[in-house]
């Protein structure tokens, strides 16, 4: 207890304030930017902390790392372009509302959902981190391989009217996340020579091609082209959601929070899946699941709480066991280590003052953007009221210089371009983009960890079957195919009748 | 046959060639190299056949709204500029000048109103990304 109160003196502090404030502003502008991932803004930081006592480094690192996530979903919600992968799902019914005029509304439900994501994961990291690091311990390669096969499978279900629509984007996904050496033979695979093609098909630039540069395409090609549709341009909007629509999605907040927290703790998985499994719950949970994808608000605090809820999970295995969940967090490892902290169990003795610290500030960077992501909403708003062939040539140029500032490699801008064009017309013909984005960050995961369970058991595909937690998440993914199917069979019945 | 339709299932031989093609260079492939790209491009081929085969109705709201094409083409003109030029021309060059040229012809901004939205946005990017995150942005004729 006095650790914790000695940890909120620390916080409390005017020049801990003040790192919180500018970290926190940071971080939203780096989420919000195409091609600015939170891995790229926490890397950015810590030339930064050198110089730095050890808590006002955490204090800016954490804040960073939390903000930028949440960062992601401004852009998402107003435009369309998520700036990362985690806000995709936030798009999906974000951006709907924003072209009914309604977008202050959904940022400030992004907000406040990400500020409840983001403290239930810091109460769990504070509460239960080592035990549910253990857990998280057990899962083996059989049990990534199902995680990542839920993954898909629930994306698949999420994003299309027409599921045959998801699973070939899906399908494209899979095949391009083969391209690159094989982790296991060395052997070039799809490479066409192109040393830049060597580790994989790059993510970054195919998400924002994709997402961002097709949203540029959208907003200029049409003659009167705009964010806002029909009356929703003469609508003056909400910044704050309504206080019934809070006390509706309390219940999917917790849900989605624990879901994030959960997901964060696995190495590897990530806050897309987070996002994307929790979206899917609160559509099947929901009382109005049609409604999802076309602009309903319980879709953005799903995603939203869940993805924030992934940042204090990701932080569990890192700081007690010292193994990073995901490269913003191995990154954040450099940044303990140069202070002289080596993440691992020794990390809450030998700097429990710090480590404390660490977590209570996440709280306060949590409190920070929710603050200024309602207080600024209003404004943010404007932009979606700005004519789509002015906004669209500034989200490409975003675009572009966003995905050079990745590598410093043009060929990774003529790849946004090319995905972005592939996007457009996605997007014309009603296929799905959310599924190959998806599919190509779980195919390593996926791929990976079939070949390594299949070399432990010696092509014995009983593997995924005799282990407890392999069992259990085979269930779940064979739910999540039956589960829609049975409903759909069953509003076949009752037309009939 | 309806519009859509018939996109699918162009989209679904051109799908169906490509996973093809991948299935035949996985074969090919040392050790397992090539099981996954093979199971992915079976999942492909299984997908595409589905919507080739698959016939239903097109509600009037599902078909894509028509395309300009004098536009797009403009579009895809200045963006092919930007790209080429920005190695040689340099980033700070060619980026008012697409602005510029998008925001008068395509956005009909006047004059005035075009140079100075094109000249702030390129001072915002060069700001953020060439002086505070220190991004080698191609120079092109102002290296010296």
């Amino acid at each position: 207890m006095d650790i914790l109160l000695t940890a909120f003196a620390n916080v409390l502090t005017p020049m801990a304030l003040l790192t919180l404030v500018l970290g926190t502003l940071a971080g939203m502008l780096i989420g919000a930017l195409p091609g600015l991932s939170s891995t790229m803004g926490v890397a950015l930081c810590i030339p930064i902390t050198f110089n730095m006592p050890p808590d006002l480094a955490l204090i800016l690192l954490g804040a960073v790392y939390v903000s930028s996530v949440f960062g992601g979903s401004v852009t998402a919600i107003l435009l369309r372009t998520p700036g990362t992968d985690a806000s995709i799902a936030t798009a999906l019914d974000g951006y709907p509302l924003a072209v009914a005029g309604r977008g202050g509304e959904a940022i400030g439900m992004a907000a406040l959902a990400s500020l409840f994501g983001g403290l239930v994961s810091v109460f769990v990291l504070l509460a239960i981190a080592p035990p549910l690091s253990t857990i998280a311990l057990a899962f083996g390669p059989q049990e990534y391989t199902w995680l990542a096969i839920f993954g898909l499978v629930t994306i698949v279900g999420v994003v299309s009217e027409r599921p045959v629509k998801g699973v070939l984007s899906a399908a494209l996904g899979l095949a391009l996340a083969c391209v690159g050496l094989d982790a296991f033979t060395g052997l070039q695979r799809f490479t066409f020579g192109q040393n830049e093609l060597f580790d994989g098909v790059p993510l970054l630039p195919v998400l924002i091609g994709l997402f961002s540069v097709s949203q540029a395409f959208n907003l200029c090609i049409p003659r009167d082209g705009g964010v806002l549709s029909g009356e929703a341009q003469n609508l003056q909007g909400r910044s704050l959601p309504y206080w019934a629509d809070l006390k509706r999605c309390l219940r999917t907040l917790w849900r989605s929070s624990m879901i994030g927290s959960i997901v964060g703790i696995l190495p590897g998985a990530g806050t897309s899946i987070a996002a994307f499994i929790s979206y899917n719950e609160a559509r099947r949970h929901s009382a109005f699941p049609e409604r999802y994808g076309k602009g309903e608000i319980e879709g953005v605090a799903a995603s939203e709480s869940a993805n924030n809820a992934v940042t204090g999970g990701t932080l569990i295995p890192t700081l007690t066991l010292g193994i990073p969940g995901n490269a913003v967090t191995a990154v954040f490892v450099g940044g303990l280590t140069i202070h002289g902290m080596i993440p691992g169990p020794s990390l809450f003795t030998q700097h429990a003052e710090s480590t404390y610290t660490l977590i209570v500030s996440l709280l306060f960077a949590n409190l920070m953007f929710a603050v200024l992501g309602l207080w600024l909403c209003r404004y943010m708003v404007a932009v979606t009221r700005v004519p789509g062939a002015v906004l669209g040539p500034m989200i490409l140029l975003f675009s572009v210089v966003g995905s050079y500032a990745l590598r410093n490699e043009m060929f990774d801008v003529w790849l946004t371009i090319a995905f972005g064009l592939v996007g457009y017309f996605m997007e014309r013909w009603r296929y799905p983009a959310a599924p190959l984005v998806i599919a190509l960050i779980l195919g390593p995961i996926l791929e990976v960890n079939f070949r390594r369970s299949m070399q432990i058991a010696q092509w014995d595909l009983t593997t995924f079957f005799t282990r407890p937690l392999s069992v259990a998440l085979c269930l779940l993914v064979v739910l999540s195919l039956l589960v829609p199917l049975w409903r759909r069979w069953r509003m076949s019945r009752r037309v009939a009748a | 046959m309806m519009m859509l339709q018939r996109i699918d299932r162009a989209v679904a031989l051109a799908g169906g060639v490509l996973c093809l093609a991948v299935i035949t260079i996985g074969w090919g492939m040392r050790g397992d190299a090539g099981l996954f790209p093979i199971i992915s491009a079976s999942l492909g081929i299984v997908a595409c056949l589905w919507l080739a085969l698959t016939r239903r109705q097109e509600a009037p709201d599902e078909r894509p709204a028509p395309l300009d094409g004098p536009r797009l083409t403009l579009w895809c003109l200045s963006l092919l500029a930007l790209l080429g030029l920005m190695e040689p021309l340099g980033t700070f060059v060619v980026l008012p000048l697409f602005l510029v040229f998008n925001l008068r012809w395509l956005a009909r901004l006047r004059w005035l109103p075009a140079v100075v939205l094109a000249g702030s946005f390129s001072l915002v990017i060069y700001l953020v990304f060439a002086r505070l995150l220190a991004v080698p942005l191609p120079m092109g004729v102002l290296a010296s």
